[in-house]
């Protein structure tokens, strides 16, 4: 069973549309949603979550279309949003006192000892909490309540590196059992890069690239050459070429690379910048080259 | 459901303790002080309370809980229905508040036979019914247009409500109200008394409505 099954999602507002997003999770599998800001990564999880009205296309969550009343499958998902939206004077008695009666699976034990364990203090009132504090509280409501799935949309913005590790952390722990699965937005792809088994390039409303992680980062690499060694190289496995006074930096398809001109691995985050700053540069062309 | 509705009430505790100390304070007065106090205290706590399920939508925009509320298993319907649902609970719980303060006043001071002692409960009625309606105003406009713009529309809708109630309190004061009400057979009273209570809940499900289908449309 899929995790998360979108095709042809379409969602248009004034002065932005999400155009014919398809994308594929399967159970047990942890997805990363990159995109630069605006490139639809929150309106994306907001129609998998039913917050927002699509204009077409359909979308099944946990095997179940995502439609009309969505109670039962929220029962099975966690959501931390880039905001944790809890009532500002609430304490994690206020919380498990709401949430147990929120939630048909909630695990009050489980709630506390997340809480243990994230060292979040008891009686402190939610406003006095740091924003890594927020968000390790949304974290543990999300995994509180026996869910089968994790939706973050930019869970670790705006937290410092060594918060940032934690939530990491906390996303692999719940991810071991092989029936849990995850969709994390961020437009931080280190983190991503760190967890993902999948990865999803968003850009201007539109999916990029949809793909293994291990695939894509075999699949791509960069070469440092000169104009004549990448010339010997077949254009169509050029995604990006930048020109420096130490010569030429190239994105470039593995397969199609001489044997004599070395390759070094790309990260995730290099790649995805090289083929937003194609799209920028070179516009449609390339992007339906990149979309095959 | 149960949730939210825990969530509210944690939440008119913790937001609304000045209001709750004023209703408390007035009351004291009422008792202690001496007669006079009849008609403010009979007014007071439903007029003061009715703008709790409006604030209580400012304050869940602010902490961002209508958001998050919705990634949660409720529909919009249950988010709607628990401003609502605590709106009733409220007005039920002040208007037995008025009265019982009423009914103290009135046995320390002996009119609790006198005309006005039914003057006094019958502005008890009229207030709540009148917090309700205003309710009934009130929050689809704030579903609607934010707690910014839709307060705004709330505050000149609330200068016609509170007109009325003025209104209401000098036609008592008067003796007009009172005058006609006794005039009234006793079965014709509880007609009155039953038609309002029948056409201020049919106005509050329809405003529920009305939220429920702005809110559905809304995106969060």
């Amino acid at each position: 069973m899929n995790a998360l099954n979108i095709k042809n999602l379409s969602k248009s507002y004034k002065s932005f549309a999400l155009k014919d997003i398809s994308l594929t999770l399967p159970c047990g599998c942890i997805m990363g949603l990159i995109g630069e800001n605006g490139a639809g990564k929150s309106t994306t999880i907001k129609c998998i979550l039913g917050m927002a009205h699509t204009d077409g296309g359909s979308i099944e969550l946990l095997g179940r279309e995502v439609k009309g009343d969505m109670r039962d499958i929220k029962e099975d998902i966690g959501v931390v949003l880039d905001e944790v939206g809890l009532p500002d004077f609430f304490t994690a008695k206020h919380v498990n006192n709401v949430m147990k009666h929120t939630y048909r699976n909630w695990d009050e034990a489980e709630f506390f000892r997340l809480q243990k364990k994230f060292a979040l203090p008891e009686n402190k009132q939610f406003r006095e909490f740091s924003r890594g504090m927020k968000m390790k509280m949304g974290i543990a409501i999300a995994m509180s309540h026996k869910s089968k799935m994790l939706i973050l949309d930019e869970a670790t913005s705006g937290l410092d590196p060594v918060a940032r590790d934690e939530v990491v952390d906390m996303i692999n722990e719940f991810t071991r059992d092989a029936g849990h699965s995850a969709l994390i937005s961020s437009h931080i792809v280190s983190d991503l890069e760190k967890l993902c088994d999948y990865i999803v390039f968003l850009h201007d409303g539109r999916v990029l690239l949809c793909e293994e992680k291990d695939k894509l980062l075999a699949e791509y690499g960069m070469i440092h050459c000169s104009n004549e060694e990448l010339k010997r190289i077949a254009p169509s496995a050029i995604v990006h070429k930048k020109e420096n006074s130490y010569g030429i930096e190239a994105l470039i398809k593995r397969d199609f690379v001489p044997a004599d001109i070395s390759v070094s691995p790309i990260s995730v985050e290099e790649l995805f910048i090289f083929m937003c700053k194609e799209l920028g540069n070179e516009g449609t062309v390339i992007k339906r080259d990149l979309l095959g | 459901m149960k949730g939210l509705l825990l969530k509210e009430i944690y939440s008119v505790k913790k937001y609304f303790k000045i209001y709750i100390a004023l209703v408390g304070l007035v009351a004291a007065i009422a008792i202690f002080v001496g007669s006079g106090m009849e008609l403010f205290i009979a007014f007071f706590p439903c007029i003061i309370c009715s703008s709790i399920p409006t604030n209580l939508v400012a304050y869940d925009e602010k902490n961002r809980w209508t958001t998050y509320s919705a990634t949660m298993p409720y529909t919009k319907f249950q988010i709607v229905s628990s401003k609502y649902m605590i709106g009733l609970i409220i007005q039920a719980i002040v208007l037995l508040f008025s009265a019982f303060i009423n009914v103290i006043h009135a046995f320390i001071f002996h009119t609790f036979s006198s005309a006005s002692f039914v003057t006094v409960f019958w502005i008890i009625f009229m207030s709540s019914v009148l917090a309700i309606l205003a309710n009934s105003v009130f929050l689809p406009l704030v579903f609607k247009f934010g707690t910014e713009k839709g307060r705004l529309a709330a505050l000149f809708v609330t200068g016609i409500f509170y007109g009325i109630i003025i209104y209401f309190l000098v036609s008592f004061i008067n003796g007009i109200g009172l005058e006609s009400l006794q005039s009234n057979a006793k079965s014709s009273v509880i007609i009155i008394i039953f038609a309002t209570i029948a056409i201020t809940a049919g106005i509050y499900a329809l405003s529920w409505y009305i939220s429920y289908v702005i809110f559905k449309r809304r995106e969060l």
